[in-house]
């Protein structure tokens, strides 16, 4: 009894945050002059009321399960990975240089899963130069990850103004990609971009699961995560292992910058990545780094997300920027809660 | 007749459903030296922390001086004069020892340290606060540099500070947490010296301790803890050292000689000679270092705490990192192989056993099962077969394997689906021997295999180290305990800053004289 009470409270933990940033969110909507009550159905509404609006919030998860994985797998061996905007953008570049550039007669199912590995391969590495400092060299991660965002937001952006900017638009982007070469949108979410990219992220998630339940490097990862000298002593290379998470993690960046070039716009955009990359913090904390609370925190941000930009035009008084004060009350929630945890665990 | 000067009555501390102390009862009389023992978990740290105010009793009544006890934090209880040595030091490594005193009274208003300039701005008069210390110090006999920041300072000499620090501010009633666990033998002495004469000055002594020869040569009065409860309270000179482990175990000790069968060393497994290591930060370098292992034989490392065993073993354990830079005529073969080829991955991947001194922060996982623990170090013997290579693990097999050896080395509770961190520190030990020692290591690496594990799981680890010599395997054991290196070993050597100061064969042991080399006076070997 004591025992399935204790591995239900890290899930009541993430529903007692979820409902405190609503609160919070009903307050100041209730401050701004609004009732919260129609704030709320209004996010409602935004989020699901349409087939489209449902395609909408796939296509948000879809991308949301990849950066929040590539937060939560290195978060696994212990290592903070904020660096999945810049991984992010990093991988999109990536993948619509290779969309635009292999042979025209490739056929379509080759040409996109090398431009998915393409994406996926460019933002580990990205990734993976903060997680080497970090493994080899003891650089912190979080400052060299976060560093890592802005090299790649100018490097996009310089890339993409310079030298691969098309010529048919006023915008800083590249040409488009062919339209036999993007992903499949489900026919039925009224055109929304909801594609394929879903399924590959929950594939992703799912062999994140497998990973770390049922294999040796799996066992690795939490070995590092909970002691480096355990792990040590153990004959593991704690290094190595933090190298591979953070790769593994930023790779997964790749995903979600692939749903957005080849899924929805069809090019790369400058900072196209709008902040998806940071939204995997929340998405990963609020799922406890686990690969199912990862796909449930992302499908609701991805709502949250989705739902919140209809109060731009249905509400008077607040805009959008009501999901980013739910998602921080959320997070401030979950991540005191972890403190909470360990103080009380430190009580012999 | 004494005056009672704490009293425990129907002390009962509950941690969820873990009772640490139930209906604890026994006072301390004004003037004595009061020592409580028991077994790990017993429940002794909790009963001082109560006192304290650091945790706040669930029933029953703590009394001082005949009233209830009410603060809440340790500096309430200094200002009622009572003080605590904790057996990790509380001092800030940077600050000399003068302002190691001065930290944390400087904060109390109107204290004697502090000169008055303005209505509330204070400064600190080190001038006065010196001289005091200067006559405390040669009235107990202190020998502490008080300008030296305090990392520079031996262990010894940073207990005295603790002590000094007590004394500065005015305590009566003095409690030691395992004292003498880092000291060497010498310091030991000094130690218990110092002891007596600050009870001959009036002052009350509480000392918490494993070593119940130390108990039986100092303390007055004992208090023996089982279980949360007290079993009883006794005069010192009424019963013997067997008496007492009796009593904390609750049944009958086995504290003597230990059966050895004689036995003409075998192979070597383990062989290091001319072992120079560059210490890093402020650990020692190793220098010179030159021993072997054979088949059969246990080899002790004395020697005090910090004096290269632990680089020792860490050189053991990851040869070829070690060998690759300091060059030429270093040796270290391993089972008959070159260690400059071993790496810490394949070194747990030879019949070699693996028991570190640090058990919580290097043996195991706390926050995880027995089960996930009983990988760790092991997962490539439950490796099974998918996709790419052996990295799938076998849990099923590892949970075969592991109830075996709970029940072989009688680790309670025998749930592998336990958590690690909710067994005490014994059955974690045996835990831990249970799953290094069941694979029939020909070679086995142990450092401090008895730290804070209590007197009947003692037994038991020694008689399995015993049990494994004399069936073939070779020990290297290093440990800060003296009785339990002689018990143990074949040959002994002692470590001192780095180097191997003596060696002794098993005929020729003498507490005197390894204790003496442990302090830097040793034979030439």
């Amino acid at each position: 009894m004591m025992q399935q009470l204790s591995k239900l409270k890290p899930f009541l933990v993430s529903i007692m945050g979820l409902a405190l940033g609503l609160l919070a969110g009903s307050l100041v909507a209730a401050f701004a002059g609004e009732n919260p009550l129609d704030v709320l159905m209004i996010m409602v509404k935004g989020a699901f009321g349409t087939l489209h609006d449902q395609g909408m919030v796939i296509y948000f998860a879809s991308i949301l399960i990849a950066t929040g994985l590539a937060v939560a797998i290195p978060f696994q061996a212990g290592v903070f990975n904020i660096g999945a905007e810049g991984q992010t953008l990093i991988g999109a570049m990536a993948c619509a240089l290779a969309a635009l550039h292999l042979p025209q007669d490739l056929p379509a199912f080759v040409a996109v899963t090398v431009s998915i590995l393409a994406a996926v391969l460019a933002a580990g590495v990205w990734g993976g130069i903060a997680g080497a400092i970090r493994a080899f060299r003891g650089g912190h991660e979080v400052i060299g990850s976060i560093m890592l965002n802005f090299i790649a937001a100018g490097l996009t952006g310089w890339l993409v103004v310079g030298t691969f900017q098309t010529s048919d638009s006023q915008n800083p982007e590249t040409a488009a990609i062919a339209e036999q070469w993007r992903l499949g949108r489900f026919p039925a979410f009224d055109g929304a971009p909801a594609t394929v990219a879903i399924l590959i992220s929950l594939m992703a998630a799912v062999i994140f699961w497998i990973v770390i339940e049922k294999t040796r490097p799996g066992f690795r990862l939490k070995a590092v995560r909970q002691s480096p000298d355990a792990a040590q002593v153990a004959g593991y290379s704690v290094a190595w292992t933090r190298f591979w998470a953070f790769f593994a993690g930023s790779a997964a960046c790749g995903l979600a910058a692939a749903a957005m070039v080849l899924g929805e716009a069809g090019r790369f955009r400058m900072e196209m990545s709008e902040g998806f990359g940071f939204l995997g913090i929340p998405v990963a904390l609020l799922g406890r780094g686990r690969p199912v609370g990862v796909v449930f925190a992302a499908f609701l941000f991805a709502a949250l997300h989705h739902g919140a930009s209809a109060l731009d035009i249905e509400a008077t008084k607040v805009t959008r920027d009501l999901a980013q004060v739910i998602a921080a009350v959320v997070v401030i929630f979950v991540v005191a809660q972890a403190r909470f945890k360990s103080a009380n665990g430190e009580r012999r | 007749m004494a005056s009672v000067l704490i009293e425990f009555s129907h002390v009962t501390k509950k941690y969820g459903s873990l009772l640490a102390n139930d209906d604890l009862c026994f006072s301390v009389n004004k003037g004595e030296i009061h020592a409580l023992i028991g077994e790990n978990g017993a429940g002794k740290s909790t009963a001082m922390k109560l006192l304290f105010g650091l945790e706040t009793l669930t029933s029953g009544v703590i009394k001082v001086n005949g009233s209830s006890q009410s603060w809440m934090s340790p500096r309430g209880a200094m200002a009622s004069g009572l003080g605590m040595v904790h057996q990790h030091f509380m001092l800030s490594p940077v600050h000399s020892a003068l302002d190691n005193v001065i930290l944390g009274q400087e904060q109390l208003k109107g204290h004697r340290s502090q000169i008055r300039l303005f209505k509330s701005l204070r400064f600190i008069d080190r001038k006065s606060i010196l001289r005091e210390l200067q006559e405390l110090s040669s009235s107990v006999g202190f020998r502490i540099p008080w300008q030296e920041p305090v990392e520079n300072l031996p262990v010894g000499i940073q207990q005295q500070l603790e002590i000094a620090k007590l004394l500065y501010a005015g305590v009566e009633v003095m409690i030691f947490d395992e004292p003498t666990a880092v000291l060497s033998p010498e310091e030991t002495e000094t130690f218990l010296k110092m002891i007596r004469n600050l009870n001959q000055t009036g002052r009350t002594i509480i000392i918490i301790t494993h070593k119940l020869r130390e108990v039986k040569s100092i303390a007055d009065r004992v208090t023996v803890l089982r279980r949360g409860k007290s079993v009883c309270t006794v005069e010192c000179s009424d019963v013997t050292v067997q008496d007492m482990a009796d009593l904390m175990v609750g049944r009958h000790v086995h504290l003597g000689e230990l059966k050895r069968s004689e036995k003409s060393p075998g192979d070597e497994l383990l062989y290091i000679e001319h072992l120079t290591v560059e210490g890093l930060g402020s650990r020692p370098t190793l220098t010179d270092v030159s021993l072997s292992v054979k088949e059969g034989q246990v080899v002790g490392i004395a020697g005090v705490e910090g004096s290269g065993q632990s680089e020792l073993f860490d050189a053991v354990l990851n040869p070829g990192r070690v060998l690759r830079p300091s060059g030429m005529n270093s040796v270290i073969r391993v089972l008959g192989q070159d260690g400059r080829s071993l790496d810490r991955k394949l070194i747990r991947q030879q019949a070699i056993a693996v028991v570190p001194a640090d058990r919580l922060r290097e043996a195991v996982l706390p926050e995880e099962t027995l089960l996930e623990n009983e990988l760790l170090g092991h997962d490539h013997e439950f490796a099974a077969k998918a996709l790419s290579g052996y990295q799938w693990i076998d849990r099923k097999k590892a949970r075969e394997r592991l109830v075996g050896e709970l029940k072989t080395f009688d680790v309670r509770p025998p749930d592998p689906d336990a958590r690690l961190g909710g067994f005490s520190g014994g059955n974690q030990q045996k835990f831990v021997m249970a799953r290094e020692l069941s694979r029939n290591p020909k070679l086995i690496l142990c450092s401090q295999p008895t730290r804070g594990v209590d007197v009947g799981a003692i037994e038991q680890i020694h008689g399995e180290l015993l049990n494994r010599r004399d069936k073939g395997a070779g020990i290297l054991l290093i440990s800060s305990q003296l009785d339990e290196l002689m018990a143990l070993s074949d040959v002994i050597h002692v470590m001192y800053s780095g180097k191997i100061v003596a060696t002794f064969n098993r005929q020729d042991f003498s507490e005197h004289a390894i204790g003496l080399a442990m302090g830097g006076g040793g034979k030439p070997s």
